[in-house]
């Protein structure tokens, strides 16, 4: 050992030290490797994949904007606007576009009668919800969310008569939330603007072979960085003790 | 007395099953949770006079004589705050695959932290975070920098964690946020005021098992209702991401009787790719904040004056970093164990008339969606309120000792008496929890927030100093002052700009601000830069005195 005593981890002053060294630097070199370089490739062979909803879409998407859509391609447009608002992140300033070409989507397939039954169930299932929300009565509670459930239940009803969604199908439930009672929705300029670039960024994802590959039914990166990398900091930690252990068994070092 | 046993059990039996009746999901008094949650708080402070610190060492350092798996436990619970075990599952719940940066990072920090730190701390023998970087770098100032960052952070953290034991309280005692807030207050700074560190640890033991058992049963209990592996679901929940990626469509009625959450929707979500997939731009966060933000709770993680602290309880120095490899694995447990509340909570929810559940509370959220019985989800708040406790009274101590200690002993009565010094770390302890009680209760959302800054400041100003303290002798006071002092202003810069953004106030670059030195991951730049500053004028200025190389290469790195 040098009697200086200057010390670094990278110039160690003694054998013991160097194979300290040896060791610390292994266990980061691998820890930084596992964790920041797993990500690295994940960013590396990532590709826009957008989901089945999106690309429906952009087969109507180019009609509706012409104004020769068709109430099948609405059909279309409603069901893969629900995906996009079905979304736990939607913004609420990205969710007024959407509801409101749903509306469109919606009532400009329906002739007024319908429209009328529709709006009115609509208007129904609203009023019903926010008393739902303010009673602290259980009786009132229970009265209040039979009416709603009895309003939605029509509301289903008449979507399935106008564009033939399933009724107990989720796409449905999420149309009918999301719906205004608006008899006399349009299509704007603004919100048609809007539309590509909120319906990519909630249904365009980053996925790759990594993504795609399952491992016991885990998405292979997911498994990666939520469970196996946990492991790997364990055992890590085990390994560098137990090696630091044998050194100082070797060097005879007492504590 | 065989006779009063049963008698006893007997009325406890139905109360309990009484209290699982009258639970109900918001602000009434929980018969069920409220047994379970007095029940604990008498046994906290029955272990906390049972342990009472008798002389300094005992209320700094548990008198260096907790066994390792007790020492990996008390670390595990100490470092899982209420927002920790409740907000885990919140973050991956609210930003996908965006919120395991959080999971990797409050994990990965500890293989730093033993690889790098956690024997050589030991090895030095001190009691506080500021006693090493006071010794190391033989400079007052930045002793007293130090403990005033250990007291900051220490008391940004705890008033968040104050506020979670008040929500907790006011869950099950039906009671309001004040009398939650000095009741839970009361009796962990009562508790840790007596005991100190000794007390502490030993609750901290029974708080993690608390905190496991009440955080595992309810996983068990969904996966097995919902029809999931249920024997390991932290390997068997795979199948759950799954299934939200690709959506599980309504049930069809006719193939049997369907699955529903306690409000009677289906167990049933449209495809939401964005739950596991990288970086999603539908629930925002790049892959630049990813790796920063994964990179800044490592390294903050190591700096943290609590948890730094937990090393210097062990009597040898193998088991510090056996204790931490333990507390890892414990604290992993937990953490495998949180994403399956979120995947879960996540389908319960998916249903537009349910919406977006807090993520704050999903934990506790989805058991109730999943109709756990309440009284489970009872035990899950106690749960709650353990974790609160156990990081709180860490929290305390650290707090205390860096102002008894470093502040009183080290600077203000360097002669004063062991007596003395002990009194002047309870009565730290009393006025700490006495001022974070009161910030909690004046519930300013502002100051909650800052526990963000912990994180990144910690690991801009004292990991720096930590880690070159130990491995490079060269680093010398100017180099970790002027290491230091790049920290903070770092810190400042970040740190006035979010409180402006939360504000609404605007500063010139204020997005570019918010988003590369953000206050979640300004350690990304921060701490490279501090290090880079004190190697610099270390090189330049006057070297290291040769008593403490001496001592760094002889008592910390000896061969």
């Amino acid at each position: 050992m040098n009697n200086d005593y200057h010390f670094s981890l990278f110039k160690p002053n003694s054998d013991y030290s160097r194979r300290v060294r040896n060791i610390v630097l292994s266990i980061l070199i691998m820890w930084a490797v596992a964790v920041f370089g797993f990500q690295i490739l994940l960013k590396v062979v990532e590709k826009p994949t957008p989901e089945e909803a999106y690309t429906l879409y952009e087969t109507v998407w180019p009609e509706v904007v012409d104004g020769t859509a068709t109430p099948a391609d609405k059909k279309v447009l409603a069901e893969s606007l629900s995906h996009a608002l079905a979304k736990s992140g939607l913004k609420p300033e990205h969710r007024v576009p959407l509801t409101n070409v749903l509306n469109w989507a919606v009532f400009s397939a329906t002739d007024s009668l319908t429209g009328s039954h529709l709006s009115s169930g609509i208007a129904a299932m609203q009023t019903n919800r926010q008393l739902l929300a303010q009673t602290k009565d259980d009786q009132v509670y229970a009265e209040t969310k039979a009416n709603l459930e009895m309003a939605k239940k029509e509301v289903l009803q008449l979507l399935n008569t106008i564009h033939g969604i399933a009724p107990e199908s989720l796409q449905a439930g999420v149309i009918a939330f999301n719906l205004q009672a608006n008899l006399t929705a349009t299509l704007s300029e603004e919100d048609a603007t809007m539309i590509p670039e909120i319906m990519s960024k909630y249904l365009i994802h980053n996925q790759s072979v990594l993504t795609d590959t399952k491992f016991i039914g885990f998405p292979f990166h997911y498994f990666y960085t939520a469970v196996f990398l946990l492991i790997l900091f364990v055992l890590l930690c085990l390994i560098f003790s137990m090696r630091i252990d044998r050194l100082q068994k070797k060097f005879n070092i007492t504590e | 007395m065989k006779r009063i046993a049963l008698l006893i059990s007997f009325i406890s039996i139905q109360l309990l099953a009484s209290a699982g009746s009258l639970t109900q999901l918001e602000g009434s008094f929980k018969v069920g949770p409220a047994i379970i949650l007095i029940g604990i708080l008498v046994i906290f402070v029955v272990v906390g006079l049972l342990h009472s610190a008798k002389d300094t060492t005992d209320y700094y350092a548990a008198g260096r004589k907790i066994s390792v798996v007790s020492s990996g436990m008390a670390i595990a619970s100490n470092w899982m705050s209420a927002a920790s075990v409740l907000g885990m599952a919140g973050m991956m719940y609210g930003f996908g695959y965006n919120g395991l940066a959080y999971v990797v990072g409050w994990t990965g920090g500890y293989v730093l932290l033993l690889v790098l730190m956690a024997g050589q701390i030991r090895k030095y023998g001190k009691f506080t975070a500021a006693d090493f970087i006071g010794d190391r770098y033989y400079s007052q100032g930045l002793r007293v920098t130090g403990a005033v960052f250990a007291i900051l952070i220490s008391f940004a953290y705890c008033i968040g964690q104050f506020g979670g034991v008040g929500l907790m309280f006011k869950w099950i005692l039906g009671i309001n946020y004040t009398w939650s807030v000095i009741i839970g207050g009361s009796v962990v700074v009562g508790y840790t005021m007596l005991s100190g560190m000794i007390g502490a640890t030993k609750n901290m033991v029974i708080q993690y098992i608390i905190i496991g058992v009440s955080f595992f049963i309810p996983v068990f209990i969904l996966t097995y209702k919902f029809d999931y592996f249920w024997l390991i679901p932290q390997l068997g929940y795979g199948t759950i991401v799954s299934d939200i990626v690709q959506g599980i469509p309504a049930p069809n009625l006719s193939e049997g009787a369907a699955l529903l959450n306690a409000y009677g929707q289906d167990f049933a979500i449209m495809p939401s790719p964005e739950f596991a997939m990288p970086w999603d731009p539908g629930l925002g966060g790049s892959f630049f904040q990813w790796m920063a933000i994964c990179f800044s709770l490592m390294v903050g993680t190591a700096g943290l004056p609590h948890v730094l602290q937990r090393f210097y309880i062990t009597p040898t120095i193998r088991d510090a970093r056996l204790s931490c490899v333990w507390g890892l694995f414990f604290i992993a447990l937990v953490y495998w164990t949180a994403p399956i509340y979120s995947a879960i909570g996540k389908i319960l929810s998916s249903s537009p008339e349910v919406g977006n559940l807090a993520s704050d509370a999903i934990v506790v959220y989805t058991a109730q969606l999943g109709d756990v019985h309440p009284l489970i989800v009872g035990l899950l708040a106690a749960g709650a309120v353990s974790a609160a406790f156990s990081t709180i009274s860490g929290l305390l101590v650290a707090g205390s000792s860096a102002f008894a200690h470093d502040l009183y002993v080290k600077v203000i009565n360097p002669n004063a008496k062991p007596k003395n010094q002990l009194m002047v770390a309870r009565l730290g302890t009393i006025f700490m929890g006495v001022v974070v009680t009161i910030v909690a209760l004046l519930n300013l959302g502002l100051i909650a927030q800052l526990v963000a800054v912990a994180f990144s400041m910690a690991a801009s100003t004292i990991f720096p100093l930590f880690l070159l303290g130990i491995w490079w002798s060269g680093s010398n006071r100017a180099g970790g002052i002027a290491g230091m002092t790049t920290g903070v202003v770092i810190s400042l810069v970040s740190l006035t700009y979010f409180i402006a953004g939360k504000s609404g106030a605007t500063l010139p670059g204020q997005d570019f601000i918010a988003y590369w030195l953000n206050v979640w991951y300004f350690a990304w730049i921060g701490a490279p830069l501090a290090i880079v500053v004190n190697i610099v004028v270390s090189k330049l200025t006057k070297p290291t005195p040769v008593e403490i190389r001496k001592f760094l290469v002889e008592s910390v790195h000896s061969s």
